[in-house]
């Protein structure tokens, strides 16, 4: 029974679960805050061109790694959804958007924007239950407190998320992207049979 | 015979055969997999996998579309409604079966 509900959930989260897919989003933001830290000119925040060259190529590695995934375990089409699923699965969409606007017009000491991504990373983990996916709820907890660290630490939130500062926000993202997105991947090839031939 | 045993008889064997039940759980879950995504899914070796998918076809559970993706064949499988009620169903049995299980007391005969 564990193991068909095991089955079950593979299939149904198939996409989220190539976790390699996120790794070069999360070395993007950890070189952007090597950048900040270390202030590298053209990795600077407010620089458009490295950046956003470097994105391109992070764009081109995720189709890449997507490619690997369908040659090694197979093609899976999900359910179509109806328009009010669609709607209701940005939820993610609008609150980092309602998050940053209330952390850029009120420059609380608590961010906003963290705390939609903390519940953004809670969601897998819940959603899991009862398999425990425990490193999505570690990271959620990262992101909480990483939320309040301007309360603690910096003392504004202008100094513990923007330049030249911004490091903090930008290492904290980058290092939950690569950990969980490497986790996901070993998970998905330990649910995964080694192809085998006709017996 | 108990009700509960009566429920275990009525389970419909070519469903609950562990390996069809796994490629049926597993296709109940989206609109279609591969026949590679099944094979490493469920472990089954190619040919095992063809003969469970074949008899699954033969019952009209499941669609097999055969097509090629650029130059390579790819085998798409899908629940047919049949198969996506028959799965569902099943499943419902099951719990009933554990809950059943789970409340149930030996009882004097005499």
């Amino acid at each position: 029974m564990e193991k068909l509900k095991q089955m079950r959930f593979v299939t149904e989260n198939f996409e989220l679960l190539q976790g390699l897919r996120m790794v070069p989003f999360g070395l993007w933001f950890l070189i952007m805050a090597v950048g900040d830290l270390a202030q590298i000119p053209a990795l600077r925040q407010g620089r458009l061109d490295y950046p956003l060259l470097l994105f391109i190529v992070v764009g081109g590695l995720y189709w890449w790694i997507g490619v690997y995934y369908t040659r090694t375990y197979g093609r899976v089409k999900q359910r179509d959804k109806s328009a009010g699923q669609k709607l209701l699965a940005s939820w993610p969409l609008l609150l980092f958007v309602v998050g940053g606007a209330i952390d850029v017009l009120w420059k609380l000491p608590v961010s906003f924007l963290a705390i939609a991504l903390s519940f953004y990373f809670f969601v897998p983990f819940i959603k899991a239950l009862p398999l425990l996916r425990i490193h999505y709820a570690l990271i959620g907890l990262i992101m909480l407190c990483l939320s309040l660290m301007p309360l603690f630490v910096a003392g504004s939130l202008k100094l513990a998320f923007f330049a030249p500062s911004g490091a903090y926000f930008l290492l904290g993202m980058g290092l939950a992207l690569v950990v969980a997105g490497i986790l996901d991947h070993f998970w998905l090839r330990s649910m995964m049979q080694p192809a085998k031939r006709a017996s | 015979m108990t009700d509960l045993f009566e429920e275990i008889a009525s389970l419909d064997k070519l469903i609950h055969e562990p390996a069809r039940l796994a490629i049926l759980t597993a296709l109940s879950a989206c609109e279609s997999a591969d026949f590679l995504f099944l094979g490493r899914l469920t472990g089954l070796s190619k040919g095992n996998l063809s003969s469970h998918l074949a008899k699954l076809e033969e019952a009209k559970l499941v669609n097999i579309e055969k097509q090629f993706i650029g130059k390579k064949p790819n085998t798409l499988v899908s629940l047919t409604e049949n198969g996506r009620t028959a799965i569902e169903h099943h499943w419902q049995q099951l719990n009933n079966l554990r809950n059943g299980a789970q409340s149930w007391q030996p009882q004097d005969e005499a």
